[in-house]
């Protein structure tokens, strides 16, 4: 089974934009490939992306020039019960993105998703008996919002520099580590970015051990299958808010184990 | 002469006076059918839900819609009022085809209530009794503005959906019955289809059985919106909440078709799978 990983590969024209006056200040700074070494340390302020206050510390790689473009892109529109609310849509268009450098993207992709998700995608991490669960689907937690094509075509084409600048950031802030990074990761496909998940996953990162579970599963990666917790994980009964098996230090052991095992695999090792 | 332009004056004068009056003569609102749901205290919520506890509510009398709005309600609404909705002005909408991945609903510029999988998939001719979609939350409410109704709250969705139910569906514990009372997706994963599956996307109205108190899909078809936020939750001013699950949700993805969970979307956003049936307004 294809996870959501993959979508809008053709560059889309600014259909969106054409309510939106785009001032063109951005020098062309695009990076494509980046070298470890060279990437500056920045300022990682928080970012109120999740109204769900678990483990989640949502630092990003913050960029005050796009702050300034969305705050001045953002278009108001007014509800029929007379609440102004600001219109959703993409503020950067596709050729001004490719202008920012990647951690800029990486930021905007993130703090600004330009577009809409599902009502039944948003998942909860946890139940209520406060047991720490692993669940078999990294959980969606946002405000049903997600990225645009735009944003997504972006990240996908520098796909390489954006797993670089991330699995980075993770391996030096592990307690910072953040649902929406790793499903950025999973949407890029990034088995590149197995060896960090697993070094960065414990009892405080519990969403890691997701993100190895789905990689397995969707890539039917048999020894999972085999798993006591597997059928409550992909069972027949088990869907995206009930698919969670307890997170002991045994299950754990297990899940790097598998993930160690899928990784030589997949590497040909 | 000037007697006779005088006339002619007074004349054309009464003429424009009377096609003022018929312009201001009020159109009538639409007519609806209505169930009375009963007053009374009301378990709610489910065991285990984070979004959805357990709770007791007191409710007065109301009465709801047996149906999902249907395009034929919906277009009389359009054609009243020249409203143009969300997805057709901003051209936001988000459809929905064969093949994608888990959760993932694809952007469509020229997606709309009269296009409701986008316009190389066909328009609403024909299907005026399928239940109206691919329109945001605010349309809505601009609808329930015109037509003089409102959206049930959350509390109200679930007791007309629960019938007096305690399971997490108003049919009881067993889950297969559901296919009886929902259009819902019916493969295990969205890039496949299940050949029993009668119904790909929407089904018409009172298609599949009602509850006991004669509702028809409170499960599958459309996802419905509530007027209100699910309890405790930050209210960022975005969000909506909807209920019920959708033609789109299937037994191994969300499992949102029952009368405990509660979805949130943005208020803008335009699926085709989302809709919504009416509250009556007490005088």
């Amino acid at each position: 089974m294809l996870f959501y990983s993959s979508c809008g590969s053709e560059e889309k024209t600014d259909k969106k934009n054409s309510t939106t006056e785009e001032k063109d200040t951005l020098d062309s700074a695009g990076d494509t490939i980046v070298e470890k070494e060279k990437l500056p340390r920045e300022r990682l302020p928080k970012h109120t992306g999740s109204w769900i206050d678990q483990n989640l510390d949502n630092d990003f790689f913050y960029s005050e020039r796009v702050d300034e473009i969305v705050t001045n892109s953002k278009n108001k529109i007014a509800a029929p019960d007379g609440e102004i609310m600001d219109y959703i849509n993409d503020y950067i268009t596709a050729k001004n993105l490719k202008k920012l450098n990647v951690r800029e993207v990486i930021y905007y992709a993130l703090a600004y998703p330009a577009s809409f998700s599902q009502v039944c995608a948003e998942g909860f991490y946890d139940s209520t008996t406060n047991i720490p669960k692993i669940n078999g689907y990294i959980p969606f937690s946002y405000e049903a919002e997600e990225m645009s094509d735009i944003q997504w075509n972006e990240i996908n084409r520098r796909r390489d520099s954006v797993i670089i600048v991330i699995t980075e950031f993770m391996e030096e802030n592990p307690d910072k580590i953040d649902l929406e990074y790793l499903r950025l990761l999973q949407r890029l496909d990034a088995i590149e970015a197995f060896p960090t998940v697993m070094a960065t996953a414990s009892k405080d990162n519990l969403a890691n051990y997701s993100f190895l579970l789905e990689f397995m599963y969707s890539n039917e990666f048999a020894p999972l299958r085999e798993t006591d917790f597997y059928d409550a994980m992909y069972g027949d009964n088990a869907y995206y808010n009930n698919n969670s098996v307890e997170a002991t230090p045994t299950v754990r052991k297990k899940i790097i184990q598998l993930a160690k095992g899928f990784y030589s695999d997949m590497n040909g090792d | 002469m000037k007697e006779l332009l005088v006339l002619i004056f007074i004349f054309l004068l009464f003429s424009c006076n009377s096609d003022t009056k018929s312009e201001k003569e009020e159109i009538p609102k639409p007519e609806f059918e209505w169930v009375k749901i009963p007053a009374g205290n009301y378990i709610l919520g489910g065991e285990n839900s984070i979004v959805n506890p357990i709770h007791e509510v007191k409710s007065q009398e109301f009465y709801i819609t047996p149906n999902e709005i249907s395009n034929e309600q919906f277009k009389e609404f359009i054609d009243a009022t020249k409203y143009i909705t969300t997805a057709e002005k901003y051209k936001n909408a988000k459809t929905f085809h064969v093949g994608l991945g888990e959760f993932e609903w694809i952007e469509d510029s020229t997606a709309n209530w009269r296009f409701p999988f986008g316009e190389k998939n066909g328009d609403i001719e024909g299907k005026e009794k399928y239940p109206v979609t691919c329109i945001s939350f605010i349309d809505i409410l601009e609808y329930c503005k015109w037509a003089q109704v409102r959206l049930p709250t959350l509390d109200e969705w679930e007791i007309a959906s629960r019938c007096g139910s305690r399971d997490k569906y108003f049919f009881g514990k067993d889950s297969t019955l559901l296919n009886e009372y929902a259009n819902v997706w019916l493969s295990r994963t969205h890039d496949s289809l299940n050949v029993e599956d009668e119904y790909l996307y929407h089904s018409p109205i009172k298609t599949f059985k009602p509850n006991k108190w004669g509702l028809y899909d409170m499960y599958g078809n459309n996802f419905e919106f509530c007027s209100d936020l699910i309890k405790n939750r930050r209210d960022s001013g975005k969000t909506a909440t909807a209920r019920g699950g959708s033609w789109w949700c299937s037994k191994n993805s969300c499992n949102f078709f029952n009368s405990v969970d509660i979805g949130n979307v943005n208020k803008m956003a335009s699926f085709s799978n989302h809709g919504f049936r009416v509250v009556k307004i007490k005088n």
